[in-house]
């Protein structure tokens, strides 16, 4: 699965319909806490992404609302995820994420010379760089992914990697 | 190649290593502009490995693998196995792209039975 499949929430062998959910359900934990998680996404220009009108985006959103108002573990588990999510995002805006691949590592980005192109200055100095991983009592783990050039202070396309379901 | 964590520095959070504990290395990059080495290990979380720098960390064995290669790529020298060297392999993993993660696991697999000591 690419990530232009998946856009905001990027999963292995996560069908469209679970995105889409997954992310009715996140922009639903977000609202929770007065934050939108589409402006977020603006801000950090993510192109693509889930599917808002969706059945299964939808679908998502009333259940994050549903959990907002229920009691028991489920709630605890989504008021979890949204605040490892909030501060994973905020970890990475602050240029303090890990460079997994690109500058700073000795590798090199296929993405660079797109970067460059689209955001300024320049391919060596762009990295791909991730926050802390998180792991939910039920087992879902996940990090944000970004890419990063500490040069000209840029975060650009961040993005929620599910990377155990 | 075997290396042991050294640091308890606030580094090992950030890259995810654990004080005291082996790592196998599952390649080597060298950035000759900065000077920099760093080691391809597998991070805590186990998805996939992690350009981290080679001063946190002692050798424990020095055997190289039998399936490492070295390839030069502009002013970056790599050694790791083949397959993770194909251009576009590390965005691809990092991406968690199926077929990217299934060569990782099935090649790590291989390095980290390779670095097991021999049982007679």
């Amino acid at each position: 699965m690419g990530l232009a499949s998946c856009g905001l929430f990027d999963c292995p062998s996560l069908p469209q319909a679970g995105v889409d959910a997954l992310a009715g359900l996140g922009d639903a934990a977000l609202g929770m806490f007065f934050l939108n998680g589409q402006k977020i996404r603006n801000a950090l220009h993510i192109s693509g992404g889930a599917n808002q009108c969706s059945a299964d985006y939808k679908g998502g959103q009333a259940a994050g609302f549903i959990g907002g108002f229920a009691t028991g573990a489920g709630e605890l588990e989504l008021l979890n995820v949204s605040l490892a999510s909030e501060a994973q995002l905020a970890q990475v805006v602050a240029g303090e994420g890990l460079p997994i691949l690109g500058a700073g590592t000795g590798t090199a980005l296929g993405d660079a010379a797109r970067l460059e192109a689209e955001y300024g200055g320049s391919a060596a100095d762009w990295a791909k760089v991730t926050s802390e991983s998180y792991t939910g009592s039920s087992g879902l783990q996940f990090e944000i992914h970004a890419f990063q050039n500490a040069i000209i202070d840029a975060v650009v396309e961040a993005k929620t990697v599910i990377t155990k379901w | 190649m075997k290396v042991k964590c050294l640091s308890d520095r606030a580094e090992n959070i950030r890259y995810r290593i654990t004080v005291a504990k082996e790592y196998v290395v599952l390649g080597i990059s060298h950035s000759v502009g900065n000077e920099v080495t760093h080691l391809w290990i597998k991070d805590d979380p186990g998805n996939y490995f992690v350009p981290t720098p080679c001063d946190l960390f002692e050798i424990v064995d020095p055997k190289v693998s039998s399936y490492w290669i070295v390839k030069i790529d502009s002013d970056k020298i790599l050694i790791s196995a083949r397959e993770f060297l194909e251009p576009l392999f590390l965005d691809g993993l990092t991406n968690l792209d199926d077929k990217c993660v299934e060569v990782f696991r099935r090649i790590s697999s291989k390095l980290e039975d390779e670095a097991k000591p021999l049982k007679f």
